[in-house]
């Protein structure tokens, strides 16, 4: 099973910083999806995340946790903050196709383009930053580690356009005359 | 835009999760940040020993002249107050300009007549570090014993337990070198690591050991 290759394989994964934040953290949280049906969520818990409103916060605040390198450097060192790592992202995994189902289009919209926006300014910051942010890795690592939150943040937000075209595609309102200021002919 | 509408209760609940989440978010973040002070470990590090200075683990040096001493003799022998650095001596980026700066800070201690209240320890984390190896690093820096000593650690356990204290991370990089972080570390006249400053800050990190010697015991 996944989890078992990513516990598995954690010594090469976290050598580099590349690898631990955008091969390791992804592919866990992948992992609780595909775990949700062994995990058994008493279905009882949808009361408690209408619209998805509390897993999307949840994911905010794990995915900004573990993109401040010290965190990511501590889940190297300590075993607790590993555990935490281990359990919060597949945690995440299992609750988030419940709740991206439950959840409206624009309550989708917005924390996906609060979520992406925060990854490409940390990514920005990861390749722009002249010193080491982590004593662990090499600075070329985190230069390509922050290139590559960018990358994802662009994929992620278009990923979900993609995903989502048929809610754009045809508006449920008669199309209105062109705004104040803007000439059609 | 149009949500579907949902019972009172599930909203309320959901309210609550939602406090519940951010409030344990933000202790989160707060925790990982050294209260939102640092996202680098380096940064932490240094706020960390600023505010509980460090005692440090038993450690045998030995010397440039072939010598085994205990680090706590050393550090406490005379007592002035230490800046340690930490190098390889086949370093070829960082340390080069920490020895550089060492060097430039050594004949400012002479200028200021301070060789009896603060010196310098350069300990080398590189195995490979003999005392031949010191001597001639020494050579070249132009190192003057009574201010400046430099140091290796030749137990494998003792100086990995001496750099996780100083917080000192060494991370092998291509060509045969090493990646570190590398910083002055203030270490006062009891022995205790007491303040990190940056690399690139000689001069504070001379004043701030001054400033130490000069207080009271």
């Amino acid at each position: 099973m996944l989890l078992g290759v990513l516990l598995a394989t954690r010594a090469p994964l976290e050598a580099s910083m590349l690898r631990h934040m955008l091969v390791q953290l992804p592919l866990l949280v992948l992992c609780g999806a595909l775990l949700r049906p062994w995990l058994r969520l008493p279905p009882g818990l949808a009361r408690w995340d209408v619209q998805g409103l509390t897993t999307f916060t949840a994911t905010a605040f794990v995915t900004t946790y573990w993109m401040i390198p010290r965190a990511l450097e501590q889940a190297l060192f300590q075993p607790l903050a590993a555990a935490a790592k281990f359990a919060s992202l597949l945690l995440l995994g299992a609750a988030l196709p419940g709740a991206l189902r439950r959840a409206h289009v624009v309550v989708q919209l917005f924390y996906v383009a609060n979520i992406c926006a925060m990854m490409a300014i940390a990514g920005m910051l990861y390749r722009e930053l002249p010193q080491r942010l982590c004593n662990a890795y090499l600075l070329d690592d985190q230069t390509v580690t922050g290139t590559a939150l960018v990358a994802l943040a662009l994929a992620l937000g278009v990923a979900w356009c993609i995903g989502n075209a048929r809610h754009f595609s045809d508006p449920p309102e008669p199309p209105q005359r062109s705004g104040p200021g803007r000439i059609r002919d | 835009m149009n949500l579907p509408h949902s019972n009172s209760s599930g909203s309320r609940a959901t309210l609550l999760a939602v406090l519940a989440i951010m409030l344990a978010g933000s202790g989160a973040l707060y925790y990982g940040s050294s209260g939102f002070r640092a996202i680098s470990t380096e940064a932490a590090r240094r706020i960390e020993v600023a505010e509980r200075p460090l005692r440090l683990p038993p450690a045998t040096l030995y010397g440039a002249d072939g010598a085994a001493r205990l680090l706590a003799d050393e550090l406490s022998r005379d007592g002035r107050v230490t800046l340690v650095t930490f190098i390889y001596a086949r370093c070829q980026s960082v340390c080069r300009v920490v020895g550089t700066e060492l060097q430039q800070m050594q004949e400012e201690i002479h200028a200021r007549g301070a060789a009896d209240k603060v010196r310098l320890v350069t300990i080398s984390f590189d195995p490979r570090d003999d005392a031949r190896a010191l001597t001639r690093y020494g050579h070249m820096m132009k190192s003057d014993p009574d201010v400046w000593r430099l140091y290796g650690i030749p137990l494998d356990a003792e100086r990995r337990r001496l750099l996780d204290a100083f917080g000192v991370i060494v991370v092998p990089a291509p060509l045969g070198e090493f990646e570190h972080n590398a910083a002055f570390h203030v270490v006062d006249r009891g022995g205790r690591l007491v303040r990190i400053l940056d690399y690139t800050e000689p001069g504070t990190a001379l004043d701030d050991a001054l400033a130490r010697a000069a207080e009271k015991t």
